[in-house]
């Protein structure tokens, strides 16, 4: 029998939740192949947010935390304070990172706290409608800007880059995006070696994409997410030169 | 046949076009000078779940628009059924697509039933996405409203989605056709275009591929990023009553990048 998804997926609660083409679902499924691969389905703790993340609730074999609009990174850095031996993985999406709860995400990142953090970054509110967030692009036609993101409302946020100006030098920063699942692979890879190997804080931002309120097909989302991969520099993002940490 | 207060609840597949039958059920009774209310049903289940849809037609004031019993349920799909139970009393019709829903399953929930076999028709004449306006044309029907008229209440609502004259006039002979299709009352035609969910496998002698219609939502993103075009948009349903992909299994070149993207776990290739 072939297996068509990872080990660690829940079968029991399949077909999950999210829409028909959802970014969360092929992001999630990378992970589960990276848990898989790194023989980490006892150790891992993954804890979500409020958002369409939080649809990923029954979505792994092992055990799931979920927190209040924000307040997912300070609930995993409390639990990995706890059992620092477990890996503890982070999951939002741009609405709970950025925009509520950026100020714990700042912290954690200040404090060098080893968890993971994932945070996907789809350019709108998708779980109320597809409102306009702080990542969304200039120009972009949301349901809040039907006419484009106007100049006033600022450009896009650029999460990672802004992390970085205070996160550690030993801290892994970086932004991928998922038309590349190997490449997301790597990277979520790499963001929880860092956790077990250098006991560092890791952030991981995937462009995502959205087909329900972007309202494309296949090719359209796609398409989309380049514009976007173009907006954002994709890459990991090093630690600058001048730092004094 | 609207009554001094007629209570119609609408269930089926997500995607199929239940909250569009909805909507002009209720525009078309407000035309004909009824009040009327339309709600559809939101919630998390609603992503990969049953679509609901409230519709209260009535001559008095209508207070609020959603309702624990119904008079009449018009339902397109099995999985809806578990759903549908709670508005159910001895008095409701229950109307119910024969082609796709198995009659006794229905019997055991339900005592006044009628049937139509919509999904025969639609997927036989039309095609699977001039089903919603078919299955208008019967409810419009049974609820005694002029075809004319319903037709020039759905041109209104939907003009924007019929992109060519050849669609708008497909879609009308299927609402048109839908009008004229005879109730079954006791004797119904045999569920033959239920959804089959077994895993489909495709199998040459250096690889074998599987596709799970009970997990594809349909999305096509394995269509648009198989790089040598094995995988196309099939014909057949899945779970979801979405289109489901078909593999060449000879063109395959087991790359894998089917199995990397699919969102649902529903698609995978391998070699021998």
């Amino acid at each position: 029998m072939i297996e068509t998804m990872p080990k660690c997926w829940n079968q029991k609660t399949k077909p999950h939740f999210f829409c028909p083409g959802c970014g969360h679902a092929i992001i999630l499924k990378q992970l589960g192949f990276v848990i898989d691969d790194l023989k980490l389905e006892q150790e891992v703790k993954f804890f979500i947010d409020i958002g369409c993340s939080l649809l990923a609730w029954n979505f792994y074999n092992f055990d799931t935390v979920q927190t209040h609009h924000g307040r997912t990174t300070p609930t995993a850095v409390g639990y990995k304070m706890a059992k620092p031996k477990k890996v503890v993985i982070g999951y939002m999406g741009d609405g709970g990172g950025y925009a509520i709860g950026l100020q714990s995400v700042l912290h954690a990142a200040f404090r060098n706290d080893p968890v993971t953090i994932i945070l996907v970054n789809n350019e709108n509110y998708a779980m109320t409608g597809g409102q306009m967030a702080p990542t969304t692009m200039p120009n972009e036609i949301t349901t809040t800007t039907p006419t484009g993101k106007e100049v006033k409302f600022g450009p896009g946020m650029h999460g990672p880059e802004l992390i970085r100006n205070i996160a550690s030098d030993k801290a892994y920063i970086a932004r991928t995006s998922m038309s590349a699942p190997e490449a997301v692979k790597i990277a979520i890879k790499k963001a929880i070696k860092t956790q077990i190997e250098n006991n560092a804080f890791s952030f991981l931002e995937i462009l995502s994409i959205c087909p329900t309120n972007w309202k494309t097909d296949a090719e359209g989302s796609f398409e989309r997410l380049k514009m976007a991969e173009s907006y954002y520099h994709i890459g990991e993002i090093p630690p600058q030169k001048s730092s004094q940490k | 046949m609207i009554h001094e207060t007629t209570i119609i609840l609408f269930a089926g597949e997500g995607g199929q076009g239940v909250q569009t039958i909805a909507e002009v059920t209720a525009a078309l009774a407000i035309g004909k000078g009824y009040n009327a209310t339309y709600i559809p049903y939101f919630g998390v289940e609603q992503r990969g779940a049953s679509s609901i849809a409230y519709v209260i037609i009535s001559k008095g004031t209508i207070y609020y628009p959603r309702f624990d019993d119904a008079d009449i349920i018009v339902v397109m799909r099995e999985r809806a059924l578990k759903d549908i139970k709670r508005f159910i009393t001895p008095n409701t019709d229950v109307i119910f697509d024969s082609s796709t829903i198995e009659a006794k399953d229905i019997h055991k929930i339900a005592t006044k039933t009628i049937g139509f076999p919509g999904s025969k028709y639609a997927l036989t004449k039309f095609g699977a996405k001039s089903y919603n306006l078919l299955v208008l044309g019967v409810i419009g029907n049974y609820l005694g409203f002029d075809k004319t008229e319903l037709w020039e209440n759905v041109f209104e609502k939907l003009k924007s989605k019929f992109k060519s004259k050849e669609i708008e006039e497909k879609n009308k002979l299927a609402l048109e056709f839908g009008a004229k299709i005879v109730l079954e009352k006791g004797e119904y035609s045999k569920a033959e275009f239920k959804a089959d969910l077994g895993d489909k496998l495709y199998r040459n002698k250096e690889r074998e591929g599987i596709i799970k219609p009970s997990l594809c939502k349909g999305c096509l993103i394995c269509v648009e990023k198989c790089p040598v075009g094995a995988l196309s948009k099939g014909s057949e349903v899945g779970f979801f009553g979405a289109n489901i992909p078909d593999l060449n299994i000879e063109k395959c070149i087991t790359c894998g990048i089917c199995k990397r993207f699919c969102p649902d776990g529903a698609v995978a290739v391998e070699k021998r």
